[in-house]
């Protein structure tokens, strides 16, 4: 059994008319879009990022070029620049990682038939709709010395008193939260892999694991690429976990956690703008390599790779 | 077609929802040009129900001088982003807020806060400590509201006496230990109530954080490293249970609570949870001032001042309003109703009063010798750099020297 | 392809029974094993509400005990989360709104965009792509300050849309990269087809396109609408009065008997009321768009 991802493009084959028309329609289909965000992100981003070149401080400030960007890279606040960084994307790698695995399993036995299908789609919903600062009181309280977690594993942990113990529980709420987000994404990938796919390989004689490596994975990949990478582009940017668990003690102050802290607590909005470009360009570079080393746009080829019985 | 009807439906409703929203803008500014007129007073949670009472009261007596109330977050995190966020968009939304008195500098400083007069809402009768939580560079900038001090609760039937220093405390930790029950609790989580109890500690034993001006940095000292040393040793000798480094006021409370500690350095409210029919603690315990190095320790102030908002349309109104909340009429209620502590010195000795919470004369004694928290405009910072050193050497991963050491270096970060 | 499959892959529960079938010769060790999974999934997911559930059903006195159900079960906490104003109804009116029209809006624009996206050629297609992504990529704080300005100037406090638009721009570009990757996915041919025998562009989508797509229409929705439902921040900023305040607002707003007391019950219990609803009308509605649109798109 093989599936020949098809290359050639179907829109290669439509008419030169067809084309200048798509140029005008797509145009008129993509701006609302377009303005909208334009309007949330863009305006107040490039706003920030104008903000962070001027100092802080009560009146006028001054312009200072890039000295907000040296404070936080290698000037007072480097130690602590570049731990979050490091925390972050810690945080990242093993809760992406957890979720995906996780989030597919669900996916896969939640695809499958058997009576009971219902209750487990239903489940998977739960952790994801809690409101996460509802979850992360939950999970503040579940890890407390004298909460259920301790009680149930028969420890005497203090979770929320040092660095590695604080690393797990705020990885375990995460997963918790958010691995449904991958199943569901996957599960909606899975409904529309057609049946015949299957009936083929299994008269080929593929055994389960084989049909799940050659035709499911690459026919879901397009959605669990999507996921992941929304996955880790919302990781890089964790926020209500640590600061409510652990108010970012214990070396669990993510970036976000240090924007926050400058932007909204001190009130110093060039330093922080600085900090948000910062992790805006960290974030950027990573989704970049993803998108390149691993998805090879996994969107722009998803059309033609359908699978078809040749 | 079934699909396209539907559709159809969901965009004409799409569109008649986009249009029928922009409809809902808020009430038009009411304002005179003699600042007199209606205003919003924006306030943290009301924990009792109770102020719309006090609302009531005053709108009864000025018809025409109505005081909307405005409940914000119970976070005093999100409430200041929400002050702050107004201020910075100088909407005047919010014509009086209502603040924790740490950030009164730091709203003065920004120009966000009308100056009030003191003859009127720092007069004699307000405590002195309250006073001074609401100046900045020599002036008034809020009328302080309500106040607050900690207070060590003991166990009453383990011991007699509740200890007045530190050497004191230590003999207690003993009868504790004989007890099966751990020494002491506070509150030691990284947050803002670790500032507080280690600014007790520092100030206790005769050290400070900033001088009197903000302007310079004064932790580097014998004295505020013998103070976070107390509660260093506190820790590494098992007098606070390990899990005490995850305490906010809560689990400390509760820690009490369960009978399961001798001390417990807390704020007033846990007076009432305490003495509750069906607590396990009721009647055995008592409250004291926090003790100290070598005699009474020195409090942390906390309450609340209410500022007029620079902004504000109706300031006139605004500034009567908040010297009404000082008065005496007003102040009875937030103590015997809203069961806070008062600004007024006088309603500490009221025989009525006393009867209902009994810790007044205490707290009033805790009081007179608490002390503001460093005041600085970037208070938010000079915490944060308190907190994250303190909470290092309470852990053991830097010893105290090392912390101060930081420390001082962090706050003259802080405060540039 | 043939139209035939088309139909068959928007039929889950077709297919499922078949599999079912199939799978029931000899030892169903297959089915064992998906059971086994499906407890330990359910665990998973349920493990943690439960335990939600039950504290918000705990009095004030054993709400820190361990115990695994409650002991004297009270609704005290679910009758505080109502408080005596009941604005916690305004709350989920609010809520409910808001994440509706964040739903339809965001949707509406998403799949047209994604369309052209994946249909249609057009210069600049990949960088219209990388902006969507790139959206996403900045600290939310940092676009409050400025938003707020924007807003207070244009008199927006306190209004639905102040939430609204920012809640469609956060939503926008998860829904159109799913969008676009279920369009790519899509037998287009059937979109020929049936713009050879005479339906416009605009026709060809609605009546083919669109229905095929429905799962991931359906999942785009439902993420769309829970993180509308959930999202905080603007909220806290955009809404200062109960008559515009989202529930997780209000949840923000619930104290224990001093402010030093985090209402651990009451939280628990506005989480359960918030999240229950939620899960029905997912059910419901799962049930009735896919049956319903599939129903339609075959015919």
């Amino acid at each position: 059994m093989s599936i020949s991802p098809r290359v050639l493009n179907r829109r290669r084959s439509r008419t030169g008319t067809g084309r200048a028309k798509d140029g005008g329609l797509a145009f008129w289909l993509v701006i609302p879009s377009v303005a909208v965000l334009t309007l949330v992100i863009a305006f107040p981003v490039i706003s920030s990022i104008i903000r962070s070149l001027f100092g802080d401080g009560i009146g006028e400030v001054p312009f200072v070029g890039l000295d907000n960007y040296a404070q936080a890279l290698w000037g007072y606040n480097a130690d602590d620049f570049w731990a979050s960084t490091g925390v972050t994307y810690l945080f990242t790698a093993v809760t992406i990682v957890l979720e995906t695995l996780i989030g597919l399993g669900m996916a896969l036995v939640a695809n499958r038939a058997f009576r009971g299908r219902g209750l487990i789609r239903a489940s998977v919903l739960v952790p994801w709709a809690v409101p996460t600062a509802v979850a992360a009181v939950l999970w503040k309280w579940a890890f407390d010395p004298q909460g259920i977690i301790n009680s149930l594993l028969g420890t005497d942990i203090i979770w929320t008193g040092s660095s590695v113990p604080s690393m797990i529980a705020i990885i375990v709420a995460d997963t918790w939260k958010t691995a449904p987000f991958v199943a569901l994404l996957v599960l909606a990938g899975l409904q529309v892999i057609p049946e015949e796919v299957y009936e083929a390989a299994k008269i080929d004689g593929a055994s389960a694991w084989k049909r799940f490596v050659f035709i499911t994975l690459p026919l879901v990949k397009p959605a669990l690429l999507v996921a992941v990478l929304f996955r880790m582009l919302d990781a890089l940017r964790m926020y209500d976990l640590p600061e409510i668990m652990t108010n970012g003690a214990n070396g669990t102050a993510t970036l976000s956690v240090l924007v926050v802290q400058s932007t909204l607590s001190q009130l110093k909005p060039g330093y922080g703008g600085a900090l948000s470009t910062l992790t805006f360009l960290l974030i950027f570079v990573t989704a970049y390599l993803f998108v390149r080393l691993l998805g090879v746009n996994a969107v722009e080829q998803a059309g033609g790779r359908k699978g078809k019985k040749q | 077609m079934h699909s396209k009807k539907r559709l159809a439906v969901t965009a004409s409703t799409a569109a008649a929802l986009l249009i029928g929203l922009t409809g809902c803008g808020g009430a038009p500014d009411q304002a005179s040009d003699d600042g007199i007129g209606p205003i919003t007073f924006a306030s943290g949670k009301d924990l009792t129900g109770a102020m719309p009472q006090l609302i009531d009261m005053w709108n009864e007596a000025h018809p025409d001088q109505e005081v909307t109330f405005l409940e914000l977050s119970a976070s005093p995190d999100d409430q200041r982003t929400s002050f702050v966020q107004d201020f910075q968009a100088k909407s005047g939304n919010y014509d009086v807020i209502w603040g924790d008195v740490v950030w009164t500098s730091e709203f003065a400083a920004h120009g966000w806060l009308e100056e009030l007069d003191p003859e009127k809402v720092a007069s004699p009768d307000i405590l002195p400590a309250a006073v001074e939580s609401a100046k900045y560079d020599g002036k008034i900038w809020a009328a302080p509201f309500m106040t607050n001090a900690g207070l060590l609760y003991y166990r009453s039937d383990l011991i007699d006496a509740p200890p007045t220093t530190w050497e004191e405390l230590q003999a207690g930790c003993e009868i504790a230990a004989a007890n099966n029950m751990d020494c002491y609790a506070g509150q030691f989580a990284q947050y803002e109530g670790l500032t507080v109890n280690v600014a007790e500690v520092i100030n206790s034993a005769g050290g400070s954080f900033l001088s009197e001006d903000g302007k310079s940095v004064t932790v580097d000292s014998p004295e505020a490293r013998e103070g976070l040393q107390h509660l260093v040793d506190m820790f590494e000798n098992g007098d606070i249970n390990a899990s005490g480094i995850t305490y906010q006021e809560q689990e400390s409370a509760n820690a009490f609570l369960d009978g399961k500690v001798m001390f417990l350095r807390n704020w007033p409210y846990v007076y009432t949870a305490a003495s509750e029919e069906g607590s396990a603690i009721a009647g055995k315990f008592g409250t004291a001032v926090l003790p100290g190095l070598d005699g009474t320790g020195i409090s942390s102030l906390g309450g609340i001042n209410l500022g007029v908002s620079a902004f504000s349309k109706n300031k006139e109104t605004a500034k009567a309003w908040v010297e009404w909340m000082q008065s005496e009429e007003a102040q009875r209620v937030l103590v015997s109703v809203m069961n806070q502590a008062s600004v007024r010195s006088d309603l500490y000795t009221d025989p009525e009063l006393v009867e209902v919470s009994p810790y007044l004369p205490t707290l009033q004694e805790s009081l007179e010798s608490a002390n503001p928290r460093p005041r600085t405009p970037n208070y938010n910072a000079v915490s944060l750099a308190i907190q994250e050193n303190a909470y290092a050497a309470l852990q053991g991963t830097a010893s105290v020297d090392e912390a101060i050491t930081q420390m001082a270096a962090d706050l003259e970060q802080a405060i540039q | 392809m043939t139209i035939q499959t088309a139909a068959q892959t928007t039929r889950p529960g077709v297919r499922s029974s078949r599999d079912a079938a199939r799978m029931r010769r000899g030892i169903p060790w297959g089915s064992i094993g998906t059971y086994v999974l499906l407890a330990a999934i359910t665990f998973f997911c349920l493990a943690p509400f439960y335990w939600m559930f039950v504290t918000s059903l705990k009095g004030s006195n054993e709400i820190f005990d361990n115990s695994l159900w409650p002991i004297n079960p009270t609704l005290d906490n679910y009758a505080a989360v109502f408080g005596a104003q009941n604005t916690f109804v305004f709350a989920l009116r609010n809520s409910a709104i808001i994440a509706s029209c964040v739903t339809v809006i965001a949707l509406f624009f998403g799949v047209t965009a994604a369309y052209a996206i994946a249909r249609l050629e057009f210069r600049g297609k990949n960088v219209v792509l990388g902006l969507f992504l790139a959206t996403s990529m900045f600290p939310g704080v940092a676009i409050l300050t400025p938003l707020f300005q924007l807003f207070a100037d244009l008199g927006w406090i306190n209004t639905y849309q102040a939430m609204i638009i920012p809640d469609i721009s956060f939503a926008l570009p998860l829904g159109v990269y799913i969008l676009v990757s279920f369009f790519r996915a899509m037998p287009w041919e059937l979109e020929a087809a049936a713009l050879v025998d005479g339906c416009t562009r605009g026709q060809a989508f609605r009546r083919i396109i669109l229905p095929l797509a429905v799962p991931g229409v359906f999942t785009t929705a439902i993420l769309v609408f829970i993180s509308a439902w959930n999202e905080f921040m603007i909220a806290n900023a955009m809404s200062q009065t109960p008559a515009a305040q989202p529930v997780t607002v209000a949840i923000a707003q619930f104290t224990g008997i001093s402010q030093y007391d985090k209402p651990y019950g009451t939280q628990m219990a506005a989480g359960v009321i918030v999240t229950i609803p939620l899960i029905i009308i997912v059910l419901i509605f799962q049930r009735r768009i896919v049956s319903g649109l599939t129903a339609g798109g075959v015919k």
